[in-house]
Order: structure tokens, then C-alpha cells, then sequence
């Protein structure tokens, strides 16, 4: 469960989240939907320990996230939390397969067949030894979310999926992350501007000039 | 004017964004620029000093008669050439020693100072001129000297000439414009008489026809062009200089790859901005030129700053430079220390043009981005890896081409300098360069089992990076490899020269005590002891023998040569446990290896000497290994000193004592029995041996010190390319930090990446040493000095200074892995 209370942000002079308040249950499919620079990845941020609040507080499963210990909020990171990129992300010099590890190294849990599992369950086992550059946007997107979910984390943050993916292969990635949270029973936190990806959420919190509508 | 204003803009930003990198490459070009300055100076002005006294007092005049064969001109031959021309002057020179705490090294000159026709001499002179004349131990100082010592006119001053100390008068003071400042001036006449010398050092004269001259020329004397002179003496010391110009300049090469990387990087990091300024108007050209000036701007800069420490490191190099030509070939005192205009415009070329060849590959990459690519991620490093095999082809080529050259040079001996190997060494440096991105792609896969089981994670993250960025990692390890290679080679080098040193001393040094004037400080000394030390040494009852050593400055076959005479018989019956009482009569020579390489000359042979008595030959008895001098050494009996130079006369001694004899109590007798007029140096065996040994450690000084430069300028590369690489990675670095990964563990990461690179280099290093070390030794040496050594390869020693190598190496990129947390992973990451 994710329960962020009174969350405020600056940058300068500028306040980003005006005092947001909102609580996650466990298991749950959420989408944060807002216009460009109403604060939702500010607010991913925060959420996953990157960034710290000026003023609030975030609580993961009841426990107080400590936003000024960095070894705390990067274990934080390493064990709980999976990360969706708009562009993918995954590192470049690396194989598919390696980028997929790394949590898995990052936890000390590495496995070569959860490696391979997790491949063939997002589909790209034929492409394991391949790096970022020679695969398409789409498989490089399941090559993200398969390197979010391979530790088992307890909630995964994806920011806008499918923003840089055609039409059809966004809803195909959609559909995976529908059927993993389905499966697996992960939280997963969908930050997102189109009214038509948030609607694959359980829930829909709308995002507006740093406040929640 | 208005593309000027937008450059400028560009670059300033440029240069605020890329601080640390561009503070860097501006220290790596400084301190290349200033170790190859230094020792510039150093060496030009040693050789301008070393020159002085061909130049400093023969302006109008264009030859000069030298002895060949004795010390001195006689006096009958001055009248003669008198009487064919008055336009000559006469000139003694002597060497001596301030008696001060410094020693400052003064030449004593004794001129007629009515035939100098040094400009405004006379104008300068600040004394009484007659009593120049009529007070026998009046001489006339330098005025910056005579300031820096506080002395005044009419001031005393104590200079000791061979083994004698002698008090002068000030009488009056020249200008620097006119003389250097370690000549002391005395009038002819008094010179020869405080000094008993009966004739002249040389004789400048003014010649439009040498004709009438030649003809009344003795065969041992000769009449040679002041300007022939010049280049005679520069070339005794050329090779010195030619050796640490040379080092030196490797250190600008390991700064010019430090500023090809601050540039590439810059260009990688600017694509989008190159993207931008295209499409607003800016043409190829103007990319070019942006990027060629923002090289240029590092390298004025860094030859600026490079010159300011260039002027405090001239402080060491010249007194490292002055110590080690005032041990190998004369005493001399360099004043001169302050940098003038062409060492400045020299600093300013260097660092300039070589900013500017290592900028070209990066501004032509920055001129090729179109406005469409601007966005995507660089192709240099695709591009460059389409180039690795013609660039391992054309590495392999260049190495091949520098061992050729200089086996060429081994064999042939085509100049008088190693010109030929320097150039091989440099080929063997740029092959290796050529060779690295295959070399690291290979080494990468040897290594890459066991680092991935060592380091699993980290190990593989780091390999991938390397394997990614093979041009950019290339660049690291040719700094760490050419930083290696030159330690290990001279490493090598020293101590294959100290071990051969310190065996040819348990071989040669036998004798119990050895004595030499106070004012010597080379290792030769051409004043001879004073009779009385002889005398004296007569007394002691426990000497057994003495080798009376006489030096010479001789000529062969028209070539400065020494001539050493010594007790052949003494010095057999030591070093060889040979009695033959007759060895000296035989008209026999031992020749130093360097004057059988460079005259081709083989045990057996007949040679011809010029003696005051005529040409004598001599048959060529043994080669010998000496240490002691760059020139041709030649060794006869004293017999042939008394019969053909009519000498009996002693430089050093060399005693052996009587079994059970102390050495110590020797030398405390003899030292109480002197009279305080005598200034020897007496050295029992052990401490002569620890001398030598000091001598040859004073000599490598200025090497160890170009080493460590060389070293920290391959430390900055080092610090440089991970510093780049951390900049181009920042956005890795990113998702690794949203994925969970620690600081500490990326820190990690680029540590292993820095330690498979400084392994890779320090390895190739290794071999590029070995093959340098094999030149220098073999080739190199050889020619510049004729000294003959075998190579001693201290594995164990090589092997711990590798691994300091390597620690350091490793330790220096904390320096810039402390950046990694000040990358602002939020701006770094594509949302």
C-alpha cells in the first residue's frame, strides 16, 4: 500500500505539487493521468524515492519513506519498485538479456532461468542476446518491463509506456502489462496523458497544476 | 564579425558546461608544454654556456689557433702568427671553483684586453683600468655575478684553481650584455705568471686568407673557423640534449591524446547543439573552424600557464642540466635561468599546433553531423570501429617500420646522433598506438571469464562498457601505456647502466685512496696537482704503489679525444693481477669502447697520435668499458706522457696501501701534513665507490623527474577519459540509479573499467618498454654516448613498480568517480 500525504513541491519558485493526497491499495492498477507539466513524473519521483517532498510524507506499506537516507531509498528501489520508461531505457552496451538481470544481480538473486522465463513470458527469448539498438520500440519495451517485473518487486512505476510507440504496438504492451498485473498481483502506478491508456487502470487519479482534481 | 561573436558564445558556453574536463585537458597540455620547455632551456643554455668561451670573447675574430697535443700554445708561435697579422688576440683559460658554499663554477680568462673586440666592453668597465694592469691578482667580475654575491669594488674574493686556493681583487665589473656571468677576466700577463703557464689556451685571429697561417702551422696545433668550433663543442654535448628533448617530448604527446579527448567529447556531447547551429545557417566550414579554435583556445591556454611552470620547473631542469655537463664534460654555471621570447614563442607553437592536430579528427567528426542526425547518438565510435583493422594493419606497418629504422641505425650508424632510432621509437609508439582498439577488443575477450566470475554484475556492466566504447577506453590506455612504457624503459635502462656501472667499479676501482683537486668536479680535470702533494705523498711508508693519472685534451683524427696516462704497470697489477714491468714501454693504447665503435677500431690495429714530437702509432692493446665520458678515451703509459709530451705531471692519484694499512688513518695523516694552501678531495675506496654512484644517480636526475612528469600527465588522461566516459554515461548511470543500483556499486563499475584499461595498458606498456628499453640501450646509447651495456632486467623490481603503477592508476580515478554523484539522474533519464 502507497499512501502519500500532504505532498508538496518546489523548483525555485515554482510549486509543482500543491499539497497532493492519495492512497494505493496493494495489487492495484492505478493511472495518474494529467496534462504535460502538471506534475505527474514529479510526483513518480517522489514516489519512488528519487525525488523527496518539501513539505508531506510517503508511506509504503505503512513505513515512512526516509527521503535522506540514500542507501535506504536506493534498497528501496533495488527490492520494491520496477521501472517503466516512456524511451525504454535500457542500457545500450548491454545485451537483452543482461539488461533484464540486472535486478536480479542488484539483489543478489541472479537466476539464468528466471532470466530466460521472464523472456519468454514477455515474449522476446529469440532476441536474448541482442542489444537495445537492433530491437524494434515495442520489444524494447517488453525488454523494459521485463527487467521491472524479474525481481518480483511489490509495485512497478511506469511512465507513459507507450508514448513512444505506435498505436498498435502500445496497446500490445498495454495488454502485457494488464495480463502480468493479473497474473503476478503487482501494483503498478501508470502515469499517463491519454484518456486512452488510463483506461486500462483499475482506478484513475487526475493530475491538474500540481493538485488532484 | 558576426560568426566571430557566435563562435565565441558557442565556445564560452562550451567551456562553462565542460569545466573539469576542459581544466584538465588545459593541465595535461600546461604540463607537457612545461616539462618540454624546461628542458629546452636547460639544455640550450648548458649548451650555450658550454659554447661561452668559443663565442663570448671572439667577436671579430673568425678562427682560432688550439693545442692538439699539450695544454697550451707556445709563446714562440704567437710571435710568429703575430708577424703575419695584428689582428689576433692571445687567451688563456682556466677552470675554477668559487670557495663558497654554492661552489659556483667560474672560467678564469686571461686576455689582452687591448685586442677584445667585444662591443662596449671598455664602456662598462667600472674600475681603475691601470690597476688592472699593475696589481698581478686584479681581475674584473660579471656585474649581475658580482650583485648576486655582494661583492664590491676592490672586494677580495678566494677561487681555487686545481688544488690551490688563490685571493683576488675586484677592480672593476662588465655588463651580462657583453660576457656571461661565470667569467672572471685578468689580464694576460698577470694570469701567466700567478699561474707559472708559459703560453696560450688558443689564439683567435682574424683571417681573410688562412694561406700564410697554414703554412707555419706546427702538426700539433690546428687552425680551426670559430664557427667549425662551435659545432664541435655543441656536438660533445648534443647528445645529451638530443636525449632528454626527446623524453620530454613524449610527455607533449600524452598531453596531445588528453586534449583529442576533451575535444571528441565535447564534439559527442554538442551534437544536438551542432544539430541546431546547422540548421540555423552555420556551414560545414564553420563546424570545422569552431572546433579547431575551441583546440586551439585549450591549447594557448594550457601553453600559457604551461610557460609559468615551464619558468619555475627551468629552476631544477638547469641545475640538473648544469650538474649532470659539469660532471660529464666540463665545469659549468648556468645563470641564464629566466625564459626569453623564442622559448616562449616555441611554448606557444608547440602547444598551439599540437592543439590543434589533435582537434582536427573531432572537428571534422563535429562538421560531418547533419541537422536530421544531430539528435542520434554519435557514429564516431561506429565509424571508428570500421577503422580498427586498417588502424591495426597500419600499427602493426609503423612498429615494423620503427624496429627496421633503428636496426638500420644498429647496423649502419648512419649519423653522429641516434636520429634514426628516435624517430623508430616514435613509429614503435604511434604502431602501438594504432594497434590499441584491436589489442583492447582482444585482451577484452581473453579477460572476460574471469572478470564476469570474479565481479559477475559489475564485471559484466564494466566489460560492456569497454567493448562499447572501444575508441574512447583506446585513448586511456595509450596514456597509461606510453606513461608505462617510458617508466619501465628507463627503469630498465638505469638499472641495467647502475649494475653494469657497479661492476665495472669492483673491477677498476681497486686502488685504497684516491686523490684529485678540489676544483675538479668532472670526471676529468686537465689542471694538474701541485708538485707538493707528490712530495708529500713520498713520506708515507705505507703506500704500495700509486697510479699518477694525467689527463689530456688530445685530437683524433681532427676530433676532440682524451688522452688519460696512467701507470699501466700499477694499474695491470690490480685489475688484472698481470706483472710485466715492460707493459708501458710498449708502444701500446688501450681505447675506450666508444673510440673503437666510432673509428672502427679493433684490438690489433695500428693508430696514429699527433705528439708534440710528431705522429706516433701505437697499436690498439685492449678495449675498454668507461662510464666516465661521452668522448673517445684513449689510455697510454705515463713512459709516453715524459718521452713524447715531456710531462710528469699529476691530475689524480690513485693509491693502493700496504696490506693492513687503514685507509682512514691514511687520510687523517695525509690531511694533517698538507699546508691549508692545498685543496684536494681525498676519498677512501668506499667513499669514491658511493661518489660515483652519487655522480650517476645526479646524472639520471633530470630523467626521474621527466619520468614522474610524464607519469602524472598520463594520470590526468587517465582521470580525463573516465571523466568522459562518466559524462557520456550519465545517462546510463541514470537508469541504473532508478533501478535500484547504489552509488558505491556504480563507483564500482567504472573502477573495474579502469583497472581492466590500466591492466590492459600497463601490459602492452610493458612490451612497448622492453622494446624502447632494447633501442636505448643497444641503439641509442651507444651512439649518443659509446657507452657499451648489457640490458639486466629486474623482473622483481619491474613487477612491484608495475603494481604501484597500477594502484595509482586506480587510485586516480576516484577523483573523477566522485562525479558520479553530482549527475542529476532526473535530467539525465529520457522520461
Amino acid at each position: 500500500m502507497i499512501e502519500a500525504i500532504n505532498i508538496h513541491k518546489y523548483y525555485g519558485n515554482q510549486h509543482v505539487l500543491k499539497g497532493i493526497n492519495f492512497r494505493i491499495n496493494r495489487s492495484q492498477f492505478i493511472a495518474i493521468m494529467g496534462r504535460s507539466g502538471s506534475g505527474k513524473t514529479t510526483l513518480l519521483n517522489i514516489l519512488s524515492g528519487l525525488d523527496w517532498p518539501d513539505e508531506g510524507s510517503i508511506y509504503v506499506n505503512g513505513n515512512r519513506l526516509n527521503f535522506t537516507n540514500d542507501t535506504k531509498m536506493t534498497e528501496y528501489r533495488q527490492k520494491k519498485v520496477g521501472f517503466i520508461f516512456q524511451f525504454f531505457n535500457l542500457l545500450d552496451n548491454l545485451t537483452l538479456f543482461d539488461n533484464v538481470a540486472i535486478p536480479l544481480y542488484l539483489n543478489k538473486k541472479y537466476d539464468t532461468k528466471k532470466v530466460l522465463d521472464t523472456l519468454v513470458r514477455v515474449g522476446l527469448i529469440n532476441h536474448k542476446d541482442k542489444l537495445p539498438a537492433q530491437l524494434s520500440g515495442g520489444e524494447r519495451q517488453r525488454g523494459a518491463i521485463a527487467r521491472a517485473l524479474i525481481h518480483n518487486p511489490e509495485m512497478i512505476f511506469a511512465d507513459e509506456p507507450t508514448g513512444s510507440l505506435d498505436s498498435e504496438t502500445g496497446e500490445s504492451i498495454l495488454k502485457l502489462l494488464k495480463s502480468l498485473h493479473t497474473e503476478s498481483k503487482t501494483t503498478i502506478v501508470l502515469v499517463t496523458h491519454d484518456n486512452l491508456v488510463a483506461k486500462w487502470a483499475e482506478n484513475i487519479i487526475h493530475i491538474s497544476d500540481g493538485v488532484i482534481e | 564579425m558576426h560568426t566571430i561573436k557566435a563562435f565565441f558564445h558557442i565556445i564560452c558556453s562550451d567551456f562553462k558546461r565542460e569545466k573539469t574536463l576542459t581544466i584538465l585537458s588545459i593541465i595535461g597540455v600546461a604540463l607537457g608544454i612545461a616539462l618540454y620547455i624546461s628542458v629546452s632551456i636547460a639544455t640550450d643554455r648548458g649548451i650555450k654556456t658550454f659554447k661561452s668561451d668559443v663565442y663570448s670573447l671572439s667577436e671579430g675574430y673568425n678562427y682560432e689557433v688550439v693545442p692538439t697535443t699539450d695544454q697550451f700554445i707556445s709563446n714562440n708561435f704567437y710571435k710568429k702568427v703575430s708577424q703575419i697579422t695584428n689582428d689576433l688576440s692571445p687567451v688563456i683559460t682556466i677552470n675554477s671553483i668559487m670557495d663558497n658554499v654554492v661552489q659556483d663554477y667560474l672560467k678564469i680568462y686571461g686576455i689582452d684586453i687591448f685586442t677584445v673586440k667585444v662591443d662596449r666592453f671598455f664602456n662598462q668597465f667600472e674600475g681603475a683600468l691601470q690597476d688592472f694592469f699593475t696589481i698581478p691578482n686584479a681581475i674584473i667580475l660579471n656585474e649581475n655575478f658580482a650583485k648576486t654575491h655582494k661583492i664590491k669594488l676592490n672586494d677580495t674574493i678566494n677561487l681555487i684553481v686545481s688544488d690551490r686556493k688563490y685571493t683576488f681583487i675586484v677592480k672593476g665589473f662588465y655588463s651580462t650584455k657583453v660576457l656571461p656571468e661565470n667569467f672572471v677576466i685578468m689580464d694576460i700577463g698577470n694570469c701567466q705568471e700567478l699561474f707559472n703557464i708559459y703560453g696560450l689556451s688558443r689564439i683567435d685571429v682574424y683571417l681573410k686568407n688562412t694561406k700564410r697561417l697554414s703554412n707555419i702551422l706546427p702538426p700539433n696545433y690546428l687552425l680551426l673557423e670559430k664557427n667549425d668550433m662551435l659545432q664541435r663543442k655543441e656536438s660533445i654535448v648534443q647528445s645529451f640534449t638530443y636525449n632528454l628533448k626527446f623524453i620530454s617530448f613524449i610527455a607533449v604527446l600524452v598531453g596531445f591524446f588528453i586534449l583529442y579527448n576533451a575535444v571528441f567529447t565535447s564534439v559527442i556531447k554538442s551534437r544536438p547543439n551542432i544539430g541546431i547551429l546547422r540548421c540555423i545557417g552555420f556551414k560545414r566550414q564553420h563546424i570545422l573552424l569552431l572546433y579547431i579554435i575551441k583546440g586551439a583556445i585549450i591549447g594557448l591556454t594550457g601553453s600559457i600557464i604551461g610557460i609559468i611552470l615551464a619558468q619555475f620547473l627551468s629552476f631544477f631542469s638547469i641545475s640538473m642540466a648544469e650538474k649532470t655537463i659539469s660532471t660529464i664534460y666540463t665545469p659549468i654555471s648556468i645563470y641564464d635561468v629566466f625564459l626569453n621570447l623564442k622559448n616562449i614563442l616555441q611554448a606557444l607553437t608547440i602547444g598551439i599546433a599540437t592543439s590543434i592536430i589533435a582537434s582536427i579528427i573531432s572537428a571534422y567528426e563535429a562538421s560531418k553531423v547533419s541537422p536530421i542526425s544531430a539528435s542520434l547518438p554519435s557514429i564516431a565510435e561506429t565509424s571508428f570501429a570500421n577503422l580498427y583493422k586498417i588502424s591495426f594493419i597500419c600499427g602493426i606497418f609503423l612498429t615494423f617500420s620503427g624496429i627496421l629504422i633503428s636496426l638500420f641505425e644498429y647496423l649502419k650508424h648512419p649519423f653522429n646522433q641516434p636520429l634514426l632510432s628516435y624517430v623508430g621509437i616514435f613509429l614503435i609508439i604511434f604502431g602501438f598506438t594504432f594497434i590499441t582498439p584491436i589489442y583492447l577488443k582482444i585482451f577484452l575477450k581473453i579477460i572476460k571469464r574471469p572478470i564476469k566470475k570474479a565481479f559477475s554484475f559489475i564485471g559484466n556492466i564494466s566489460l560492456n562498457d569497454i567493448s562499447g566504447s572501444i575508441t574512447r577506453f583506446s585513448t586511456a590506455l595509450v596514456s597509461v601505456m606510453i606513461s608505462s612504457a617510458l617508466i619501465i624503459s628507463f627503469f630498465v635502462l638505469i638499472h641495467s647502466f647502475e649494475r653494469n656501472l657497479t661492476e665495472w667499479i669492483d673491477q677498476n676501482l681497486k686502488f685504497d685512496v684516491f686523490i684529485k683537486a678540489s676544483s675538479c668536479s668532472s670526471n676529468f680535470c686537465f689542471e694538474p696537482l701541485s708538485t707538493s702533494v707528490n712530495d708529500i705523498l713520498k713520506d708515507f711508508k705505507e703506500i704500495e704503489d700509486v697510479n699518477q693519472f694525467r689527463t689530456l685534451q688530445g685530437f683524433y683524427e681532427g676530433k676532440p679525444t682524451l688522452f688519460g696516462f696512467a701507470n699501466e704497470y700499477v694499474v695491470k697489477k690490480y685489475t688484472k693481477n698481470i706483472i710485466d714491468p715492460d707493459i708501458g714501454k710498449k708502444k701500446e693504447v688501450a681505447a675506450s669502447e666508444y673510440f673503437a665503435i666510432k673509428y672502427n677500431i679493433k684490438i690489433g690495429d695500428i693508430i696514429k697520435i699527433a705528439t708534440p714530437e710528431g705522429t706516433v702509432a701505437f697499436r690498439v692493446r685492449e678495449i675498454f668499458k668507461t662510464y666516465s665520458s661521452t668522448m673517445g678515451f684513449l689510455i697510454f703509459d705515463r713512459y709516453w706522457l715524459e718521452k713524447l709530451w715531456h710531462k710528469d705531471d699529476t691530475t689524480q692519484l690513485n693509491i693502493y696501501l700496504k696490506k693492513g694499512a687503514s685507509s682512514s688513518e691514511f687520510i687523517k695523516k695525509l690531511e694533517s701534513r698538507l699546508p691549508s694552501s692545498v685543496a684536494i678531495d681525498i676519498y677512501d675506496n668506499n667513499r669514491l665507490k658511493v661518489r660515483v654512484l652519487e655522480i650517476f644517480d645526479r646524472t639520471f636526475a633530470i630523467t626521474y623527474a621527466i619520468q614522474i612528469i610524464a607519469f602524472i600527465i598520463s594520470l590526468i588522461g587517465m582521470i580525463n577519459t573516465i571523466f568522459t566516459i562518466i559524462l557520456e554515461k550519465s545517462h546510463n548511470i541514470s537508469i541504473l540509479r532508478y533501478i535500484g543500483c547504489s552509488y558505491n556499486k556504480i563507483k564500482s563499475i567504472f573502477m573495474c573499467s579502469a583497472s581492466i584499461v590500466g591492466l590492459a595498458g600497463i601490459f602492452l606498456g610493458f612490451i612497448l618498454g622492453g622494446l624502447i628499453s632494447f633501442i636505448m640501450i643497444k641503439i641509442i646509447n651507444i651512439i649518443s654516448f659509446g657507452w657499451l651495456i648489457d640490458i639486466f632486467i629486474p623482473y622483481s623490481s619491474i613487477a612491484g613498480l608495475l603494481v604501484l603503477l597500477y594502484i595509482t592508476i586506480i587510485a586516480s580515478v576516484f577523483i573523477p568517480v566522485s562525479y558520479i554523484k553530482k549527475i542529476n539522474v532526473k535530467k539525465s533519464i529520457n522520461f
